[in-house]
């Protein structure tokens, strides 16, 4: 007993430390954060901004069974205030009938056209083109091979040096393209940019500009709002700082084409194909000792579709938990390695002991309370307290980083939103987030199952 | 129980610091909607001062010195540059000739401001460089003592700066003081997107043609990149260039890059006496990248030379060569076919 009893010591020792290191990396991200914006919105101010829209970029669109959101996705990049670029839509052997769709929408004819297979991937099966707004339109339609398959098809039919991937249901603010090859042109070693995803259920868009952000009635959409900010805009933009990211979205980011080419391009088994990539990214550079950058662009939005029910959220989730379980696998040897500096000693530590990890330690956290309990040795008053001070305390950070976002795209929100937000944020960090950990759980219990198969969610 | 205390000691700092920060965001996104645009209030009292002095709406003799101080004084603050650039702005469209003759007033006192923001921060460097390069007549001369003082921003600079630098020189058409410019991106080895650098030498007020003369003259010297945007930059207006290019093309001491450019200018300027080097440069097993190029140029130079190399070359190994290859032959193939059935 008394054995147990310095187990469970240990055990809340081990808990103490951990749930601190978070609160002071949560602390970081947003104060870092908050400076940065601070730095950034100093410039615009003052008219720091380079404004070139130039630089030839590739949108390459995968899609399987997206006929219901395609053709409006596809409309909006049309409008993007931007002078080269094209869009290839890359069917990825879907059965709703969304090539018709996209062939009927434009007005597509079949070409005759050489694909380079740089990158393998399965073979094409038929290729259209048209011209829309002096935008060139291709549409590849292929064997069904997963995302990361239809990226690579896309890169390779690609003709520029660059290119930005998207989801299919994705939608662009008209600047975005514009925002997000800034950093190309600030830096030579620049490789890869992330855009900052917001929810499009949050978003009310005009004439291709967010102007408005409103929280929606559906509770599940609204707690994910406050999670996305959290997590895409504080802790991405602290490990940004030291070019530590390892993930740079698969709804909306920038690569430079050769390097993709050169590391290998998207896997096709990974259900985390946009991390993989950038993990790929770092291992590539660091072993042949390239100077590289990538960089995350929190002006260059990008609007997506959050799962309305908790079954869509589930599968979602549980797609991301398992290819964060794939990608780190792959890229172990990142991990303690003095060649990757930051990349290995935070950010690939962070995602293993926060993100990973997750789901198990905040498990076994609660059987270690349930324990305690029975075993008499749990002081229910201060246990009660620790967690409610947590709590607030990671919910006055989900606050800062949503007023954070608030002040970025220079949205005004209600009082009446303000409150709900802090509502949401109490609610998102002392229930969402266990929800979520039993989801994530799952994703480990139930690894092996479909490993590679699309995200489907109910479009609207 | 000392344990315990000490637990709620950093608790308790987490919490103030964290309550801190939301203050500090909340004051910033105040602060940020008050500050960020111009208030129309401040425009207004502008284009008011700017009437009085312009005398476009009212009789009273301006005092001259006395608003060369008020300037001097006021415009040093970035907040009070931009709402002076946007009354100026609007006094540029409603009034030019009283703009005009305004602002040639003034050319003292935007040199001082010059000065005086050099000893500023770059994000401000950068904000007078692009009120220059709005109104570029506020600079006088294009050899003036405000060109001097711009080239010395450079200096610890970043990028934007470096950009708006160029482009203020570029809207006042100083030929010396882009070259300038240019000359210590290249000695300091800063960085500068070709793209970039093409499109703000492209935006030039002044003749062209002498400025293409001048940065060709002395873009040898100079590192590739600069090099490759000289020639981007000639591309855009100027077809004198294409003996003067030809040597450098034949020349494989050349940087890759450089002679790509050379390329791309005959795709925009036709010179037939160059279709016998691309030829043989599409057959190049060397440099894939060139042999793409020019097989690429050669799909608008459809000789019949070219056609012919291009036929025995259709089963190189290079894709993109194929492919440029195959483009052009699928199109004479279907021409042949065409005048076929019509005959």
């Amino acid at each position: 007993m008394d054995f147990l009893r310095e187990i469970l010591y240990y055990v809340s020792i081990f808990f103490i430390i951990y749930l601190i290191v978070f609160a002071t990396f949560s602390f970081f991200a947003v104060l870092i954060g908050a400076y940065r914006l601070y730095i950034n919105n100093r410039m615009l101010k003052f008219r720091n901004k380079l404004d070139h829209d130039d630089l030839p970029v590739s949108i390459l669109l995968p899609a399987y069974n997206e006929a219901v959101t395609i053709v409006s996705s596809v409309s909006s990049l049309l409008n993007q205030d931007y002078q080269l670029y094209e869009i290839i839509v890359v069917d990825d052997g879907s059965e709703d009938g969304m090539a018709q769709k996209l062939i009927d929408s434009f007005d597509m004819k079949p070409v005759n056209r050489l694909i380079s297979y740089e990158l393998a991937c399965q073979p094409e099966e038929a290729i259209y083109e048209s011209t829309v707004n002096g935008v060139p339109i291709t549409l590849i339609r292929k064997k069904n091979g997963g995302k990361g398959d239809a990226l690579n098809m896309g890169i390779n039919a690609s003709r520029y040096p660059y290119f930005v991937c998207m989801d299919a249901d994705s939608k662009l603010q008209r600047d975005s393209l514009k925002e997000i090859v800034e950093p190309v042109f600030e830096d030579d070693a620049v490789i890869a940019v992330g855009g900052m995803i917001l929810l499009s259920q949050c978003v009310q868009m005009e004439d291709g500009k967010a102007v408005n952000y409103r929280l929606p009635s559906n509770l599940l959409v609204s707690l994910q709002a406050v999670e996305y900010n959290r997590s895409f805009l504080a802790s991405r933009m602290l490990m940004d700082t030291f070019n530590g990211n390892l993930i740079i979205s698969g709804a909306f980011g920038l690569f430079k084409k050769a390097t993709v080419i050169a590391a290998g391009g998207y896997s096709a088994d990974n259900l985390g194909e946009d991390m993989e990539l950038v993990l790929k990214l770092h291992g590539y550079c660091r072993n042949n000792n390239l100077n590289y950058q990538m960089r995350y662009q929190p002006s260059a939005l990008c609007m997506t579709q959050a799962p309305t029910s908790l079954r869509d959220l589930a599968g979602q989730r549980r797609r991301w938990h398992i290819g964060l379980f794939q990608s780190m696998l792959v890229h172990r040897r990142i991990m303690l390695n003095a060649k990757f500096g930051l990349v290995s000693f935070f950010s690939y530590l962070y995602y293993l002991m926060y993100e990973l990890l997750a789901p198990i330690i905040e498990l076994l956290g609660i059987l270690t309370i349930v324990l305690a309990f029975y075993m008499d040795v749990l002081n229910i008053g201060y246990m009660a307290l620790f967690l409610t001070i947590y709590a607030v305390y990671g919910a006055i950070i989900s606050l800062s980083a949503f007023s954070q976002q608030m002040y970025i795209q220079k949205f005004r929100i209600s009082l009446w939103d303000m409150l709900k937000t802090l509502f949401l944020c109490v609610l998102e960090f002392g229930i969402f987030r266990y929800v979520l950990v039993i989801v994530r759980f799952a994703a480990f219990l139930r690894y092996g199952k479909n490993k590679t198969a699309w995200g489907q969610i109910k479009r609207t | 129980m000392f344990s315990d205390l000490r637990i709620y000691i950093i608790i308790g700092i987490f919490m103030i610091a964290c309550i801190a920060l939301m203050v500090f965001n909340f004051a910033m996104i105040h602060y940020s909607r008050r500050e960020n645009t111009p208030s129309a209030d401040k425009i207004e009292k502008w284009k008011a001062i700017l009437y009085k002095q312009t005398n476009a709406a009212s009789d009273v003799q301006p005092n001259e010195l006395k608003h060369e101080k008020f300037l001097l004084r006021k415009l040093s603050k970035p907040e009070s540059l931009i709402a002076y650039a946007h009354a100026l702005q609007y006094l540029k469209s409603e009034f030019p000739e009283a703009y005009s003759s305004y602002i040639q007033k003034r050319h003292t006192a935007f040199q001082r401001l010059a000065y005086i923001y050099s000893r500023k921060s770059r994000i401000e460097r950068t904000c007078y460089a692009d009120f220059i390069c709005t109104f570029p007549q506020a600079a006088g001369d294009s050899h003036g003592q405000l060109v001097d003082t711009l080239i010395s921003y450079i200096d610890d600079s970043n990028i934007h700066c470096r950009t708006k630098v160029l482009g203020a020189l570029c809207s006042i058409g100083s030929i010396p003081g882009v070259a300038n410019v240019l000359q210590l991106i290249h000695d300091r080895g800063l960085f500068m997107h070709n793209q970039l650098l093409t499109n703000e030498l492209s935006n030039f007020s002044g003749d062209k043609e002498v400025l293409g003369d001048s940065l060709w003259s002395e873009s040898r010297q100079w590192n590739d990149n600069i090099t490759v945007s000289v020639i981007q930059f000639i591309t855009r207006f100027s077809p004198r260039y294409s003996d003067v290019f030809l040597p450098f093309l034949q020349d494989t001491s050349v940087a890759p890059e450089v002679r790509a450019a050379i390329i791309r200018y005959y795709g925009e300027h036709r010179y037939d006496p160059v279709c016998p080097i691309l030829t043989e440069l599409a057959t190049d097993p060397i440099d894939s990248n060139l042999a793409a190029a020019a097989e690429s140029v050669l799909t608008l130079h459809s000789t019949p030379d070219a056609t012919a190399a291009r036929e025995s070359d259709s089963s190189k190994s290079n894709w993109r060569v194929q492919h440029n290859i195959r483009v052009p032959l699928l199109n004479w193939m279907s021409d042949r076919i065409a005048k076929k059935s019509t005959a």
